[in-house]
């Protein structure tokens, strides 16, 4: 088992869909519908156990709207997977998540982009079906067509299926290191495994 | 010359010179009379030293007794033509002052100027076991006193303190200061006896016996003598003074070490690229080499030429001189960096005195703009004040022209919102939709599509307005769930509302934030709603509580910042560089430490700026901040004052943290916790500051080209710009100096590049001749 014990996830998705709710509801179990819209980025860290070994996931939260994501650069660098939240109730924040994808793809330009972990969540499952827009088969037929990415439909108010995507997604990341040992430096330069999650630090 | 011999003075082992980063040569630094008088002072690479000569060399260093000049006993070495090649000299005469770069824990280094200009390569010093830096400065200073000079301290015209070296008998400029001896000498017996009785201490201090030690004693007590106490052996003064007089005196010399440090790199730099053109330099290839390679980078000098004005300032600020002497060299003027901040915003009491009968305004713009900046204004007055700032009003215009204008923008508002208004009930006009017909903005669409058809524009843009207004300063009463409250009362801010889980309310407020907003960007068309403008619009509603007004000054407010949500976000990143550039001036420390920790794009700092601080401060004081802002005229770029203030305030955390991401967070933390009027006054600090050092670090920068022009001439590289093409097609060589520095200062003022230019742009008072 590798010894890397600290994971950055980066959500992902329109304004609005949840990601802030999600991120304080895995991390703090709370829910508020008045946080903030966010500007710039900001990240919460959790101490979890994923298949008897604790690590650290580091939950990056960025703002959801499509200009301020040429940001994503400094923030995504060393990302070990990524959420993409979408709002069931919303046509268009399921439309985008393509763009989402791509974007984070270009932008963080990690080593295997068909390989790399991602989660699609399907948030706000707690309104009226009335309200909803996207069938989960929808939403599912999509992620098949992404090379098979786990879909997870979510409320970050109620707490539904929150914790279990996150396992899954740190699950998935802890795996996909396995199978890749190395992700953003040459082997060469990296020996010590504790090293390794310094790498975002690195300043040489 | 094949086999000529030299008397062997002084001698200094373990010496090295640097090439580059990674080519270092072990040599001797040493003194010898070439002929009669004449010493020349050397460097010789040790690998053309004879293992007979280095053991010479050796002794003569680890001697205790020290050859004294007029002596005529003394170590003899070869001096022949082969060593001469490999050697770094100059005749003791030429050299005009020297300072060393800041120690190592290994290596002190000492850099030399000759009279003309020129400086030798910089010598680094191996340190012996349990030597201070003080030890090896104070050697060369004792070689050169020995040798009949004087070291005077002194400031060049750049700025950097130089120990010079003259003759006994030179005449000095006023603006310097002897150092290393008395400060007048004294042609008094017992000046004389001290003059003779230096050699002796200096040099065989060793040989001193208890009876020699009171005599010692009392010489070392006297006044005159005191500069030579730190030259000696501390075991020696200890012995002979009480610890309290021997801590006194080297507390002095230890102030004048200071001035050595400003020597530093800066003249490592010269020295390198000077290093051609040296006395006897031989044939170092490597030297050539290097120089041809070495062009001009405005970039290596800056962070050099910054520490030095940082450090002459704080010298000046916190060292200042009592002797007049020192005053009279220290020539430079510090500027008075203090805000004038007052501390008491502006009452209404204070505000309807300064209406005359008509309801005009009896003071100038130029005195209520300084006035509202010092203080601030109660927020009862912001009503009324804000749209002079915001140029609703004119500062002239009487109570019967500002009614007029209010009427008028109250029914150009309605009028716009009557328009969008009627759009949406009308519905869509082309319920066909074409895919490929979409705008060109479509092409990398993510959540923010331009539609266009104007129906769903104003749809979409409703529908993410009211997204962001329904999460807009909840905590405030009137946005608050509960709360009709329109009351102009300072409301309560409710803590802990994230507990409260019930559905998000919809008020009256949050309802004239969303329809302005909308009429914002129907006016607006092309920038569409961005996340953060519902940021800057909700405290303006809160002082306005008027639709009419508040939308106006929103759009004056706009007009300001709109930039920094234009999609391309080219604004913001001009004000992040704009802001690396101003930390770099005014706190080079917090510079390096965000370049060590590689975050030098400041993305940190993006919602700062993105909000104009909104976020950062709490409610009221962020309009204490903004109306600061818009009542100055010094720059355009206020904001990035105000945050190298927050920056400088928490420097000392910020030092604590060893990542981007401790960083990001910590700032991030700092929301709502930041004081306002500490922060509203070291901002105008700074700023007093920044013209300050801007005025320096061009003098300093054009003078750094223009020796560096100078030199590349002397080498014999013609530099293309010094050529003026004649009407007939000639080309004419212009060598005078004033050309050249003509045309220094011309290459750095015209290089749009330069960060002189580029720092022109954050003061409006900064006129770029």
């Amino acid at each position: 088992m590798s010894g890397k014990n600290l994971l950055k996830a980066i959500i992902l998705g329109d304004s609005g869909v949840g990601k802030t709710s999600l991120m304080n509801q895995y991390v703090n179990k709370k829910f508020s519908n008045q946080y903030k819209a966010t500007i710039g980025a900001d990240f919460l860290t959790k101490e979890v156990m994923v298949d008897d070994k604790l690590i650290t996931i580091q939950i990056w939260d960025t703002a959801g709207q499509e200009r301020f994501q040429s940001l994503g650069v400094a923030f995504y660098r060393g990302a070990d997977c990524c959420m993409l939240v979408y709002d069931v109730n919303n046509m268009k924040s399921f439309e985008t998540l393509d763009n989402w994808r791509d974007e984070f793809l270009v932008q963080a330009s990690p080593k295997h982009p068909e390989s790399f972990p991602f989660i699609v969540l399907g948030n706000k499952i707690d309104l009226e079906e009335s309200k909803r827009q996207i069938s989960q088969k929808r939403a599912m037929a999509w992620c098949q067509s992404k090379g098979n990415i786990p879909y997870f439909e979510t409320s970050a108010k109620e707490a539904i299926n929150v914790e279990q995507a996150f396992q899954q997604i740190a699950r998935n990341a802890l795996m996909q290191e396995a199978d890749v040992p190395e992700f953003n430096f040459p082997p060469s330069v990296s020996l010590d495994a504790e090293q390794k999650q310094d790498q975002g630090d690195c300043n040489c | 010359m094949s086999e000529s011999k030299v008397r062997l003075l002084y001698s200094r082992t373990n010496v090295f010179i640097q090439f580059n980063d990674d080519v270092c040569l072990p040599g001797v630094l040493c003194t010898f009379e070439e002929s009669q008088k004449q010493y020349v002072f050397s460097w010789m690479s040790e690998d053309k030293i004879s293992e007979k000569d280095m053991n010479i060399y050796r002794e003569v260093e680890n001697s205790k007794e020290v050859i004294l000049p007029d002596s005529e006993n003394g170590y003899f070495v070869t001096y022949d033509e082969e060593l001469i090649k490999n050697s770094i000299s100059a005749p003791l005469n030429e050299i005009a002052s020297f300072g060393t770069t800041v120690p190592t824990e290994w290596y002190v280094g000492i850099v030399l100027q000759l009279k003309n200009e020129l400086y030798l390569p910089t010598f680094f010093i191996q340190k012996k076991q349990f030597e201070e830096d003080i030890d090896v400065y104070t050697q060369l200073a004792s070689w050169f006193s020995i040798l009949g000079k004087n070291v005077y301290r002194t400031i060049n015209d750049t700025g950097s303190k130089i120990y010079k070296v003259c003759d006994e008998n030179e005449e000095i400029d006023e603006s310097s200061t002897l150092i290393g001896k008395n400060q007048e000498p004294e042609s008094t017996d017992l000046g004389k006896f001290i003059e003779d009785a230096k050699f002796n201490l200096l040099l065989k201090f060793s040989k001193v016996t208890q009876k020699g030690k009171e005599a010692a004693a009392h010489i070392l007590g006297a006044p005159v003598s005191k500069p030579l106490v730190p030259l000696l052996p501390k075991s020696f003064v200890n012995s002979i003074l009480s610890k309290e007089e021997v801590k006194n005196i080297c507390d002095e010399y230890d102030a004048a070490r200071q001035y050595l440090r400003l020597m530093s790199k800066e003249m490592q730099e010269k020295a390198l690229n000077a290093i051609n053109q040296t006395i006897n330099l031989g044939n170092y290839n490597h030297y050539q080499k290097l120089n041809q390679e070495t062009e001009w980078h405005e970039e290596q000098y800056i962070t050099e030429i910054i520490k030095s004005i940082e450090h002459d300032e704080q010298e000046i600020l916190f060292n200042p001189s009592t002797n007049e002497e020192d005053n009279e060299w220290q020539n430079i003027e510090m500027p008075d960096f203090n805000n004038t901040r007052t501390g008491n915003p502006i009452t209404a009491e204070q505000w309807v005195t300064f209406y005359d009968n008509e309801g005009k305004l009896t003071k100038t713009e130029e005195e209520l703009r300084d006035i509202i900046y010092r203080s601030g204004l109660e927020n009862d007055i912001r009503m009324d004040a804000w749209k002079y700032l915001l140029n609703i009003f004119p500062w002239d215009s009487t109570e019967e022209k500002r009614k007029e204008i209010n009427l008028t923008l109250k029914q150009s508002y309605d009028s716009l919102k009557e328009q969008w208004k009627k759009i949406l009930e009308n519905g869509p006009s082309s319920p066909v939709e074409n895919e490929s017909e979409e705008s060109p903005q479509n092409a990398n669409a993510g959540d923010e599509r331009f539609e266009s058809d104007i129906y769903k524009r104003i749809m979409d843009r409703k529908y993410r307005i009211e997204k962001d207004v329904l999460r807009t300063d909840r905590t405030i009463p009137m946005y608050s769930n509960s709360s009709d409250n329109l009351s102009s009362d300072k409301p309560v801010i409710y803590e802990n509302i994230e507990t409260d889980t019930s559905e998000a309310g919809w008020n009256s407020n949050l309802e004239l934030l969303r329809d302005i907003l909308v009429t914002y960007t129907f006016l607006e068309n092309d920038n569409g709603y961005v996340q953060g403008m519902s940021d800057l619009l909700a405290p303006i509603l809160g002082v306005f509580r008027s639709e009419s007004d508040t939308f106006w000054c929103f759009n004056e407010f706009m007009e300001k910042y709109k930039n920094n949500f234009h999609r391309n976000q080219e604004e913001m990143k001009n004000q992040l560089s704009l802001l690396l550039d101003l930390i770099r001036l005014l706190d080079i420390e917090l510079y390096e430490h965000f370049e060590k920790l590689n975050c030098l794009h400041l993305f940190f700092c993006f919602r700062w700026l993105l909000v104009i601080f909104k976020r950062e401060f709490d409610f009221y004081d962020c309009m204490r901040v903004w109306e600061t802002m818009w009542a100055q005229k010094k720059s355009d770029y206020y904001q990035l004052f105000i945050a190298v203030a927050i920056l400088k305030e928490n420097k000392a955390q910020l030092f604590g943290l060893e990542s981007f991401d401790d960083t990001l967070k910590y700032i991030n933390n700092l929301s709502t916790h930041i004081k306002v009027e500490p922060i509203l006054g070291e901002a105008e600090s700074l700023y007093k500051k920044f013209i300050y050092r801007y005025q320096e670090l061009k003098d300093r920068l054009i003078n750094e080209k223009i020796n560096y022009m100078k030199k590349d001439q002397e080498n014999g590289v013609v530099h293309m710009e010094v050529f003026n093409e004649n009407d007939n097609g000639e080309q004419q060589q212009n060598n005078n100096s004033s050309d050249i520095s003509e045309l220094a200062q011309n290459e750095i003022l015209k290089d749009p590049i330069s960060i002189i230019n580029r720092l022109a742009k954050l003061s409006n008072e900064i006129k770029i001749n």
